[in-house]
């Protein structure tokens, strides 16, 4: 096949053409050309695994599309593990994204210049007064600039206990364990029985939860301290709760045996019949509902919320801050449908499809669990229980996850007895100066 | 050939070699150019990225000079990593020269059923690394592994330990576990074995030599080659087994078997902004496989009386 000179030129004309307009058209879509809300329109919304996760988003999806036909929602869901990198790139590689979930940590602030301030959302102003102001002000925390650039999603808290209302009746307590003297007293009635008086993830980010949550119960702001003043890991109160934390296994409350239970295989040895206590995140909290529990196999016929028990009874306490927050990226071109999603899932309709399963408390304003979801008086107060503890923390669960991570390794060695109380908190607050890990 | 003729003869063999290398020079250039842009690059990169503190994204990056090899250098962490690294790779070497070349000489020599040996001794080290550790990990586990389930239930409930949460006990844990990928080895050595010249072993035969010195005496220093390529692979390969620790101990007890790689991952996956400092890591580790890349090289250069 011959093509003359001037056939050549046209098409090459053509190709040019093509490449400009479709290179103008990519451009458009990464600067910002919006799309009205009421127009035919997918978004892209982009969340991790637990948060609250693609099966109860599923129902809070499809409530949505039926409100707004004109809107289809794509959820996209990444392991809590790859989240944070793989969100990182794509927000600074402009990709399609919507709404992006914002983890509440030194991640957000990273992050910031990525996400639309809130008041620069269509009805920014408007959506923010129906949150708690609470988690209003905790969102500030997140920003460098006090200028909030995600919306709450729901709060939780860590560290609380979930118990088994059964075990707790056989070794004779009316309600669940508030001092460790109490927790003696449940700890005995389970010798020799096979079943371990409580559990927990030994997964070493979890450690430093638990060990935080202990010196919040005698130094409340030991963790606010170290979070927004550089205040020191190396302070009595941490080396107290150290050595407090070691005695719990020293004298067989907490079994040794269970200091290599994945995350997994911590709850499934409670769901099993085989704790009596799992302490973890107010995340787990689906199995204070009997429908969860059935769903999921779990034995205990009855479960409850606790904090972890203290001293004395009114030392319990947990941390608690937002878990789950949501942002419109400045690169989305569907900003004002974007919000639109977002106000249904955090403030409106919406809310109840993901709140009734339990994992978070939801940030919007004189929220209520749905009558009839809690048919207990065990599962009632348990949740009353989360509430108290997310409500009036001992400070915030702001993490800094990896140095967190880092410094659960030395809990750990405390434990073993491979180092001691003072070498690990100096270890930390070296670790925490040295900035590597943040 | 007259003496005459010699000076000739040399000019033209002297021709003939430098054509050679042009024609060889030809056919390596779009390699080598390939090699430049990938791996030059790809180090220039970290070299330069390992002197910044930066995200993921690599934009904003602070310049922050050494700081980021000063806080390696002195990091306790890193330090026990590049040990637990050396120390497992020695162990898995030893395994490899011992119990590897035994069973791969065993082998050859003519077994029955050889083929289905070969395959059960094969098969862990053609198996994913990361099935292998999360199988040891789960029954390894202190109160529900099937090993100190099995113990208690034949009455050897004493024998049962924490093997996890001891650090004397994982560490051994993960070593069993670089020992176990021994089917590598044994495949070299085999190869090596099928190549070994006939003679020596007749004539040690004709001399009344046992099996056992025949393989010790005759068998093993002719393999000296095989040798170095397996310690060699089995050191630099130890650098790159970051799923034997993340699937069996993860690191732990108290980063008691962190390895190199972990440590990496560690870092990497933090989604903060340390990715400076994992370049930083990555730097070193990289200076290392190159002096031992080097001494494989000169350790593996043939005398000078033998070119």
């Amino acid at each position: 096949m011959k093509f003359s000179k001037t056939t050549a030129v046209v098409a090459a004309a053509v190709v040019v053409a093509s490449l400009t307009l479709a290179g103008c058209s990519a451009g458009s879509t990464s600067t910002g050309s919006h799309i009205a809300a009421d127009a035919k329109q997918t978004i892209n919304v982009w969340g991790w695994a637990g948060a609250p996760g693609k099966d109860v988003m599923a129902g809070v999806i499809s409530g949505f599309e039926k409100a707004n036909p004109s809107i289809t929602v794509k959820f996209t869901e990444i392991a809590s593990l790859d989240y944070k990198n793989k969100a990182t790139l794509a927000l600074s590689s402009k990709d399609s994204i919507d709404v992006v979930g914002v983890s509440p940590s030194a991640w957000a602030a990273d992050n910031a210049s990525y996400l639309l301030p809130v008041s620069k959302w269509p009805n920014g102003a408007a959506l923010v007064s129906k949150y708690q102001p609470q988690t209003i002000d905790q969102m500030k925390k997140l920003f460098p600039d006090d200028e909030i650039r995600a919306v709450p999603f729901g709060s939780s808290g860590s560290v609380v206990g979930f118990y088994n209302a059964d075990l707790l009746k056989k070794a004779g307590l009316s309600a669940p364990p508030k001092t460790w003297a109490d927790f003696t007293k449940l700890a005995d009635s389970l010798k020799g029985t096979g079943i371990v008086p409580a559990v927990m993830p030994s997964d070493s980010w979890f450690q430093d939860e638990f060990l935080t949550t202990l010196v919040g119960q005698t130094d409340p702001s030991f963790w606010n301290n170290i979070r927004y003043n550089n205040g020191s890991f190396d302070t009595k109160s941490y080396i107290d709760a150290l050595a407090k934390y070691k005695s719990l296994y020293d004298t067989g409350l907490f079994d040794k045996s269970t200091l290599d239970l994945a995350y997994s295989d911590a709850m499934a040895l409670f769901d099993q019949g085989k704790a009596a206590v799992v302490f973890n995140g107010s995340w787990e909290a689906g199995r204070l509902l009997a429908s969860y529990r059935a769903a999921n196999k779990v034995q205990p016929s009855d479960v409850g919320a606790m904090g972890v028990p203290a001293d004395s009874a009114d030392q319990v306490s947990a941390r608690s801050f937002l878990d789950v927050t949501y942002a419109i990226p400045v690169a989305s071109t569907h900003q004002a449908a974007a919000e639109k999603f977002i106000e249904y899932t955090t403030a409106g309709a919406g809310v109840d499809a993901w709140a009734s399963s339990l994992g978070f408390i939801p940030a919007e304003k004189n929220w209520k669990l749905p009558s009839g979801l809690l048919t207990t008086d065990v599962e009632t107060s348990g949740y009353a229980t989360l509430q108290t503890l997310i409500g009036a923390p001992s400070s915030d669960r702001n993490n800094l996850s990896n140095l967190s991570a880092q410094i659960g390794t030395y809990i750990l060695q405390v434990v073993n007895g491979t180092m001691t109380p003072e070498a690990a908190a100096k270890q930390a607050e070296a670790d925490h100066k040295s900035g590597k890990y943040n | 050939m007259t003496i005459r003729e010699q000076p000739r003869q040399v000019l033209k063999r002297r021709a003939s070699k430098r054509s050679d290398w042009k024609v060889a020079l030809v056919f390596l250039l779009p390699l080598l150019v390939m090699y430049a842009i990938y791996y030059l690059y790809s180090i220039g990169f970290l070299a330069s990225t390992s002197t910044t503190k930066v995200s993921v994204t690599f934009f904003n990056s602070i310049d922050v000079g050494w700081r980021n090899y000063a806080q390696l250098l002195t990091d306790p962490v890193f330090i026990r990593s590049m040990v637990n690294n050396i120390l497992f790779a020695c162990i898995s070497i030893v395994a490899a020269l011992t119990v590897a070349f035994f069973i791969a000489t065993a082998l050859a020599t003519g077994v029955r059923a050889k083929r289905f040996f070969y395959l059960i001794f094969l098969l862990p080290a053609l198996m994913p690394l990361s099935l292998v550790a999360t199988i040891f990990g789960s029954m390894l586990t202190e109160r529900t592994g099937i090993l100190n389930q099995t113990l208690r239930a034949i009455g050897l409930g004493a024998l049962a330990q924490p093997w996890l949460t001891q650090p004397g006990l994982a560490f051994a844990v993960v070593a069993v576990i670089f020992c176990y990928l021994i089917g590598l080895p044994i495949m070299y050595y085999t190869a090596d074995l099928s190549a070994l010249p006939t003679e020596s072993l007749e004539a040690a035969l004709l001399d009344g030599a046992g099996t056992f010195r025949i393989m010790r005496s005759i068998i093993y220093p002719m393999m000296r080659g095989t040798h170095i390529t397996i310690i060699l692979s089995l050191l630099l390969g130890s650098f790159r087994s970051l799923e034997v620790v993340l699937f069996s101990t993860r690191g732990g007890p108290g980063q008691s078997t962190e390895i190199v790689g972990s440590y990496i991952y560690g870092f990497a996956t933090s989604g903060g902004p340390t990715i400076g400092f994992v370049s930083a890591v990555s730097i070193i580790v990289l200076v290392i496989a190159l002096v031992l890349s080097i001494a494989q090289m000169v350790v593996t250069r043939p005398r000078k009386d033998m070119r």
